[in-house]
């Protein structure tokens, strides 16, 4: 065997036991390695078990950024750095799930997680998304197209507010906001609109003027049904979607409005260990750009990390 | 008067307690039922290292947790050369009584055998031992003290005098007594005296005020005797005051979350006008955090109404906590060792100035009491200016005895689901079905009950006749208990799985026809135990309806001249709507329970029986 053939053949023992290490490393039952990144050279390549992991909203961004990495549930992250006593994670997520995290270690008495290598990279805002001629309908309902308002159109007859009858109840859809950050983000900023502050608390949530107001709101979301992003993508019936305005705009069709106060929702890398990876952070922040996120304007208005514990609680006691 | 001197509080009481102490899983989050349940989920493992389990009440778990941590991370976790880690689980005092009575044989359901227990106050340890016929439990050091008084709010207690006149149990009585109410204090929007006790034999707080109100009503302060509680006038004493009782309860964090959701609405005032409860919980209570423990979402805000700590004129009783390293068979020597060394690293100035913190007087001496424990937390760290001894045994089981003849009655209508998921299977694979559970476990509370307190029996489904309006029937009309025990219990027994859930239908009927026949000298109360969710078949109106229901729960609950019928709810089985039993329960102010592994129901079903 001369160097070369010698050579190819420890090429291709490493890259089968990299495929193994990445497997292992990777994939449990609520994850999966995102497929633009399987099969590319990380700019933070796990040879230390490090993992490279993103919520689903991030995924486009996470693909351009060249990195492999895994989508991950939001509750499957929290989980796992709630338990692990020196986790090695570099989490591509939305705030303020790093300081959710840091709040269910110490409720878990683990040590606390560095939080100097945190680095916001951008923001986006909150929208409510539905059919061009109902958002006309519903800004005339809600002028000042507040979350009170819209919260109380719901569960209504369309035709009450000058909309057709054919369209029936006014419904709302989200995600799941204990494994999604587009979810927690909409109800979140939900409930922060409608109680007027970001330092919400169980207490508030307990009002009942309050709990009456989110039965209302999320009627819809009690039953069993499809992904309301992938309802709109495929145009099957569906109201109105609250969602992150970067994953709507590519779809036609549908208008959207910025409920008030306008949300935006920050984009963030933590490392649980070690210091940020300048790379891919420069590489996310550039791939934020091209995906419609700004990289300049703050995030504001969503509960804090108390308050979306509080959120999640809520929506586990209402909707469950 | 005898000098400071907490600890032996029952001793004998095991008598009656050791039979209903224990109690199943239960509720979370505000207003929910006990935590007496199993202990801590999470699953110790110390490693190469010694372990040292210790199960503590729960009124302590967040300070011991603390040191726990720091312990284990410290150089002083060591026997010789092998380290020590020590692992904290939450257990009520009578629950841990029980288990260890019974040789803590279940760690599925009890938690993992201890190695030092901590319970709220040393009485309990003379229960364990006189029970178990041998010293499980020796006496243990005390190492942090927490006094039992009446909290109120500074709004009523200022009425009243507070904090110029020195208040007690005699100005309970007289304000009980009258029939005005806070109308006497140009007050009629708080409407009647309302006192939050929990049950003496669950509770340690319970237990304190029953003794403490005793020793009121014979002016004594020491040597309490059997013959005392027998005077027509203690007994008029004891049953006044009983009288004002809200309801009962297992542990009195149920009532601080009751109290503070009902602040959070601007209604605390006419929900209690006084609980009995530790010190250390007004501390808590006032600085937002009601139960002493943050869970997920809990933001601390202080209340609107904040309370102050009365301290008995006539005298009050200490919890003492005290660090108890059992001599019991699975203890080893090394880990009574370790058990040592964290019992030594608890009692440093240190640690001790830690435990303050969290509310309560050190149990070092050399550590004066200071902040939180300080007058704009609503305590006064000068009191209480009188101690009062602990009976002996035999006057202890007397005064359980007493009071359970003097404690107000109740007016309670069981509701219970019959719907066909209720002839699931408890168990996989085993034949009984989770309504045979909860019939047995019916059948077991009722003999909780004293014979004038009224029970009534109904059962929903639908499909229960042939009209489909009907959701419910009543298998027995609420009346006293003493001649219908056996009919009731032959009820229970016959009742079978029919058909679907109309769980607001039966609600909102049982509610209303409870505060149609409101009788206000009993605890007027509504037991709902369920498997599922509302399933009326017009699954279009449920959220209108809930909303409907949890309205008219409030209003009903509310306000000075309301007739508050409590609703109280048992989450039986994996499917049951446990949300939704919890927002009806904080409706009126009750509590809800979690039997989500049917094999508790038994234990769920008796802390239910508690509130009575």
């Amino acid at each position: 065997m001369n160097a070369k053939r010698l050579l190819a053949v420890l090429a291709a023992a490493a890259m089968i036991a990299g495929a193994w290490f990445v497997r292992s490393r990777v994939i449990d039952k609520n994850t999966s390695v995102a497929t633009g990144g399987a099969t590319t050279q990380s700019t933070s390549a796990p040879t230390t078990g490090r993992r490279v992991v993103c919520v689903a909203e991030l995924d486009e961004v996470c693909r351009a950024s060249g990195s492999i990495y895994a989508i991950e549930s939001v509750s499957t992250t929290l989980a796992t750095l709630a338990s692990e006593p020196n986790p090695d994670i570099v989490w591509i997520t939305t705030s303020p799930l790093p300081e959710m995290a840091d709040a269910a270690r110490a409720r878990a008495n683990q040590p606390p997680l560095p939080v100097d290598q945190r680095k916001a990279l951008g923001s986006t805002t909150v929208v409510v998304a539905a059919p061009t001629e109902r958002v006309t309908v519903l800004k005339a309902a809600c002028p000042d197209l507040s979350w009170k308002c819209i919260g109380e159109k719901t569960n209504r007859p369309w035709k009450e507010m000058g909309g057709q009858a054919g369209w029936q109840d006014v419904t709302f859809r989200h995600r799941d906001p204990l494994t999604s950050a587009s979810g927690l983000s909409v109800f979140g900023a939900a409930l922060a609109g409608r109680t007027g502050r970001t330092d919400i608390g169980t207490g508030d949530l307990a009002a009942s003027d309050v709990r009456s107001w989110t039965n209302q709101l999320e009627n819809a979301n009690k039953q069993p049904t499809s992904d309301p992003l992938t309802s709109i993508v495929v145009g099957t019936r569906f109201d109105l979607v609250g969602a992150l305005v970067t994953e709507v705009t590519s779809i036609g069709r549908v208008a959207t409005l910025e409920p008030t106060p306008v949300a935006r929702v920050g984009a963030t890398i933590m490392v649980t260990s070690g210091t940020l990876p300048t790379d891919l952070v420069q590489s996310l922040l550039v791939a934020l750009g091209k995906n419609g996120w700004s990289p300049t304007v703050a995030p504001s208005g969503l509960p804090d990390a108390v308050g979306m514990e509080a959120v999640q609680r809520l929506w586990q006691e209402v909707i469950r | 008067m005898t000098k400071l001197r907490p600890a032996l509080l029952l001793s004998t009481a095991a008598l009656l307690a050791g039979c209903v102490m224990s109690s199943g899983k239960s509720g979370t989050g505000s207003g929910s039922g006990s935590g007496n349940g199993s202990g801590s989920a999470t699953t110790f493992s110390p490693g190469k290292c010694i372990g040292v389990e210790m199960a503590v009440s729960s009124e302590k778990i967040a300070v011991l947790t603390e040191l726990a941590k720091n312990f284990n991370d410290s150089k002083e976790a060591k026997v010789g050369k092998q380290c020590v880690t020590v692992h904290v689980s939450k257990k009520s005092s009578g629950a841990a009584a029980t288990a260890l009575i019974n040789g803590w044989s279940n760690p599925d359901t009890d938690g993992a055998q201890p190695v030092v227990w901590s319970p709220a106050a040393s009485g309990w340890a003379g229960i364990v031992n006189q029970r178990a016929g041998k010293t499980l439990a020796p006496e243990g050091k005390p190492f942090m003290l927490t006094p039992l008084v009446i909290a109120m709010p500074a709004k009523m207690a200022t009425v009243l005098g507070y904090p110029g006149k020195s208040l007690g149990f005699k100005d309970i009585v007289e304000l009980a007594n009258d029939p005005q109410g806070w109308a006497k204090y140009n007050h009629p929007e708080w409407g009647p005296f309302r006192l939050g006790k929990t049950n003496p034999n669950f509770s340690t707080s319970g237990l304190n005020f029953t003794v403490a109100q005793y020793y009121a009503a014979t002016g004594k302060t020491r040597d309490l005797t059997t013959e005392d509680l027998d005077r027509p006038d203690v007994v008029k004493f004891a049953t006044s005051v009983e009288n004002s009782v809200v309801h009962y309860g297992d542990i009195t964090m149920t009532f601080l979350n009751n109290w503070f959701a009902a602040d959070n609405r601007g209604s605390s005032l006419s929900y209690a006008s006084a609980v009995a409860v530790e010190e250390k919980s007004v501390i808590d209570y006032n600085l937002g955090n009601p139960d002493g423990e943050l869970s997920a979402g809990e933001r601390p805000r202080a209340p609107r109404e904040p309370l102050v700590a009365i301290y008995p004129s006539e005298g009050t009783l200490y919890s003492d906590s005290p660090f108890i390293i059992l001599d019991a068979p699975w203890v080893t020597a090394e880990q009574k060792q370790a058990a040592l060394l964290f019992q030594n690293y608890v009692l440093t100035p240190e640690n001790q100035a830690k435990v303050l913190t969290y509310g309560f007087r050190p149990g070092n001496p050399a550590v004066a009491i200071g902040s939180p424990i300080e007058a704009k937390n609503g305590v006064d760290p000068k009191q209480p200016s009188a101690v009062l001894d602990v009976p002996s045994p035999n006057v202890m089981i007397k005064v359980l005895e007493s009071w359970a003849t003097q404690r107000k009655s109740a007016r309670v209508m069981l509701v219970v689901d019959v719907s066909g998921s209720m002839g699931e299977a408890a168990v996989k694979d085993q034949p009984e079905t989770k309504l045979d559970l909860a019939k047995r476990a019916a059948i077991s509370a009722l003999s909780q009950f004293k014979d004038d307190d009224e029970v009534g029996l109904r059962i929903f489904s639908t499909g229960l006749t042939s009209d489909p309006n009907i959701a419910y029937v009543d298998l027995l009309p609420v009346g006293p208990i003493g001649p219908q025990r056996e009919g009731l219990r032959n009820k229970i027994d016959g009742l079978s799985p029919i058909q679907g859930t109309p769980l607001y239908d039966v609600t909102a009927s049982s509610f209303a026809s409870m505060t149609e026949s409101f009788d206000p000298k009993k605890i007027n109360a509504v037991v709902l135990l369920t498997d599922g969710k509302n399933d009326d078949g017009k699954r279009s109106d449920d959220v209108q309806q809930l909303n409907e229901l949890i309205q008219n729960l409030q209003s009903g609950s509310e306000g000075g001249s309301a007739r508050p019928v409590r609703l109280f709810t048992i989450g039986y089985g994996k499917d049951a709507d446990l949300a939704t039993l919890r927002q009806l329960a904080e409706a009126t102010r009750a509590a809800a329970y979690d039997a989500s592994n049917p094999a508790t129901i038994e234990q769920v079903f008796t802390a239910v029986v508690s509130n009575f």
